[in-house]
């Protein structure tokens, strides 16, 4: 099958009547779908070297909703790849059926209908069951469990731990390596004291200390003076009879999307020369049979590293929250190297089976595979962990602040009704006329018909620099801001995406051409009541989440409470979505759910 | 030795370095003034052209992570080099630095640069037959703030 590209796979699955099943080139045989638990334990072994990888869980300990998006558009060489797919032409590119289970799992198609009746996805006490049954059956000592980062953040608990609740969580977990993201919006200290709390290896070959502060001794426990590493770059693993490289590469862009006063002497980037170095050095001097990345790059970034840099076999990645249920090869000088990328919030586990023989990886399976809470039984140990750590929070945590009868989600591109929400938040409680919030990832939904929760507010909100504010903004400035971060989003060179989504706006109404360049994407910048906007006119805008200065107001889950508290009820929400330029055959939007 | 005390010593070095070349240097100081890179290059070289060359390296990042101090390299593998500069385009004042490279001295230094905005940061080696050999890279300056 290995010699069959993807076309004529799907078309020999068709002509065998297999088509409409969820097969997918290189996937475990008996996995085609999960509807009932036991379709868990049947996943086949394969190989003799398994890896499990799990990333971007933000914190959620309990299992949540979490809608997958509408909108997430490719364009240039990124036109209709993976990740850039979404609902209806994503169930037909993966054979994906109405109502079934993996609709739910993988798109935003029927998901009112889908969530009603599959209800939540994720939980860490449910992902411990999963893994110990997959390492269980393949073997303790030939599987190993990965963490990509971002999961020391999004919840309540791990604010108010400063990350501490999912360390142990991680411990309990049994994850051998991992690297972060938003693990560095706490301080330098207290993210290596946490990491002294940690089981597992933390690997990150991107991560340099200033060099003045290395010079000054500011920072402690500096893996390598003389490359000037913070973090152990790889580590080397034994998988049964064989030996494996694992090497960190954590967000390039942490300093510049996350506040660097919290991490004033680190230093970020993709670096891809230092990358191809020391994959040449682990080639020739630690002899490995395979070479594996776990990245938070992002998903086009490691593709675009994939062909850059030539000898790792894959790439475990994460960051833009991608659910992609195949591994996607990626040619370069020097054969092929995988990426594969694991979703988010705990709604899947990845399956990577690999056949090593004669120092190489001979062949592989790999499986996405989701996490049906209401299928899965917890883990008790994990299960009355989570109870504790909540116990301090509960009553908090679970007071009803709003209901809803219209579903609240972030991901997506361009605004979400949660967002909405915040925007909305931000303009009527601090009396603005435009409202920002930065386009994250992270986030889960709420069901229409659903009660609205502190805790829900939290997983939008829960973050180190939350405060709010209200400033005078030239009207050029607001149209600097939003060309600016949407050249982060669509800019034509992947090195260049910093993976987030277009900042989220409130009263204001603009179109976009996201294929253009800076500059010329964003026209038609008009607030709500239609009055235009005007270059040198000043509007009041209220935003959270200042990267460069704390800002000086209440922080915004505060300001959301107070404005569900007055709403009591949301009917429906106003979505502020811009009118879109040049995607009517985009297989990364849905047209039948996108309103503007 | 530790990288620490390298540095110390190298920083030291360096300072005794200049201070005895210093008599021996050009003066360059109006080429600091011009307001436009090629005006800048034309009272530094004259009417000569600055070709690509794959012996120029000039290591900057890609997104600068803080505008007001982004690190640059700058070196070169052409043996008979006698001058570097540094030009920032879209600076208010786009040349930032000029070396003189005396025989002896390994062509590469590390420095950090303010700068305003998105720009391509260019840097320009003359060997000694007069000829001008370059390399060019953007570095993008973003408000930031968004990352997933």
């Amino acid at each position: 099958m290995s010699s069959l590209n993807r076309r004529e796979f799907f078309y020999l699955m068709s002509v065998l009547g297999l088509g409409g099943t969820q097969v997918h080139a290189k996937s475990h045989k008996k996995i085609y779908g999960v509807n009932k638990v036991e379709d868990y334990s049947q996943l086949e072994n394969f190989g003799n070297a398994r890896f499990l990888h799990i990333t971007d869980t933000h914190a959620q300990l309990n299992p949540v909703y979490f809608r997958e998006p509408s909108v997430n558009l490719g364009l240039h060489s990124n036109f209709g790849e993976p990740p850039h797919i979404v609902g209806s032409h994503f169930a037909k590119r993966y054979g994906i059926k109405p109502g079934s289970r993996m609709e739910y799992a993988l798109t935003c198609l029927n998901y009112e209908e889908n969530a009603e009746r599959f209800n939540r996805v994720g939980g860490f006490a449910q992902i411990k069951t999963i893994v110990d049954n997959l390492r269980g059956r393949f073997g303790e000592d030939k599987t190993l469990l990965l963490d990509g980062g971002d999961t020391w953040q999004g919840s309540w608990t791990a604010l108010k731990t400063r990350g501490k609740d999912m360390v142990e969580a991680l411990n309990i977990l049994g994850v051998d390596v991992c690297t972060g993201h938003w693990e560095f919006t706490y301080m330098q200290n207290e993210i290596l004291e946490n990491l002294k709390l940690l089981d597992a290896e933390f690997v990150a070959q991107n991560v340099l200390v200033d060099e003045v502060a290395l010079m000054m001794g500011d920072v402690p426990d500096v893996y390598d003076e003389s490359s000037g590493r913070q973090f152990k770059p790889y580590t080397m693993k034994k998988m049964g009879d064989h030996t494996v490289a694992v090497i960190g590469q954590a967000f390039p862009y942490t300093t510049i999307a996350n506040p660097q006063r919290f991490i004033p002497n680190w230093s970020f980037g993709i670096r891809p020369e230092k990358m191809q170095e020391l994959v040449n050095h682990i080639r020739e001097k630690e002899n490995p049979d395979a070479v594996i990345c776990v990245s938070h790059n992002g998903y086009d970034v490691d593709k675009k590293m994939a062909y850059a840099v030539t000898g790792i076999d894959f790439i475990m990645g994460g960051h833009t929250h991608d659910g992609v249920p195949e591994a996607y090869p990626v040619k370069n000088s020097g054969g092929v190297t995988h990426v594969i990328n694991s979703g988010s919030n705990g709604k899947f586990v990845s399956v990577l089976d690999l056949d090593i023989k004669n120092k190489k990886v001979q062949d592989f399976r790999y499986t996405l595979l989701p996490v049906f809470s209401d299928l899965v039984p917890e883990d008790k140990q994990m299960k009355s962990y989570i109870e504790n750590v909540r116990a301090p929070y509960k009553a908090e945590l679970e007071r009803t602040i709003a209901t809803t009868d219209e579903t609240l989600y972030r991901r997506g591109n361009f605004n979400g009704t949660f967002d909405q929400i915040i925007c909305d938040a931000l303009r009527e409680v601090k009396g603005a006329d435009i409202s920002m919030s930065p386009g994250f990832r992270w986030g889960v939904s709420v069901p229409m018909g659903h009660e609205i929760t502190f805790e829900d507010i939290a997983t939008q909100t829960a973050m180190t620099y939350p405060e709010t504010y209200v400033r005078e903004v030239k009207g050029e400035d607001i149209h600097r801001i939003l060309e600016d971060v949407a050249d982060n989003l669509f800019n034509k060179d992947p090195f260049l995406q910093q993976g987030g989504d277009m900042v989220r706006t409130g009263g204001l109404s603009y179109t976009i051409d996201p294929a253009q360049e800076i500059g010329k994407r964003i026209s038609k910048l008009e607030l709500s009541n239609g009055e235009k906007i005007e270059a040198g006119k000043n509007y009041r805008l209220a935003g959270w989440s200042t990267v460069g200065s704390q800002a000086p107001g209440e922080p915004v889950w505060d300001t959301v409470t107070t404005y569900l508290q007055d709403r009591k009820h949301i009917k429906n929400v106003n979505l502020e979505s811009p009118d879109i330029i040049g995607v009517k055959n985009n297989p990364g939007i849905e047209h039948s759910l996108y309103k503007s | 030795m530790e990288r620490r005390s390298f540095i110390k010593f190298g920083g030291v070095f360096a300072l005794a370095g200049t201070a005895a070349y210093a008599g021996f240097l050009e003066d360059h100081s109006k080429a600091f003034t011009f307001e436009k890179s090629d005006k800048a290059m034309n009272n530094l070289y004259g009417s000569a052209k600055a070709a690509s060359s794959d012996k120029v390296t000039l290591t900057v990042p890609d997104i600068a992570e803080n505008g007001a101090a982004v690190p640059v390299t700058v070196a070169t593998d052409l043996k008979d080099a006698v001058m570097m500069t540094l030009f920032v385009e879209k600076n208010p004042y786009p040349l930032i630095a000029a070396w003189e490279i005396h025989e002896g001295t390994i062509p590469e230094f590390s420095t950090r640069i303010r700068m305003g905005k998105t720009s391509d940061v260019t840097l320009v080696v003359k060997t000694k037959d007069g000829k001008l050999h370059m390399a060019k890279q953007q570095v993008k300056v973003t408000v930031g703030g968004c990352g997933g």
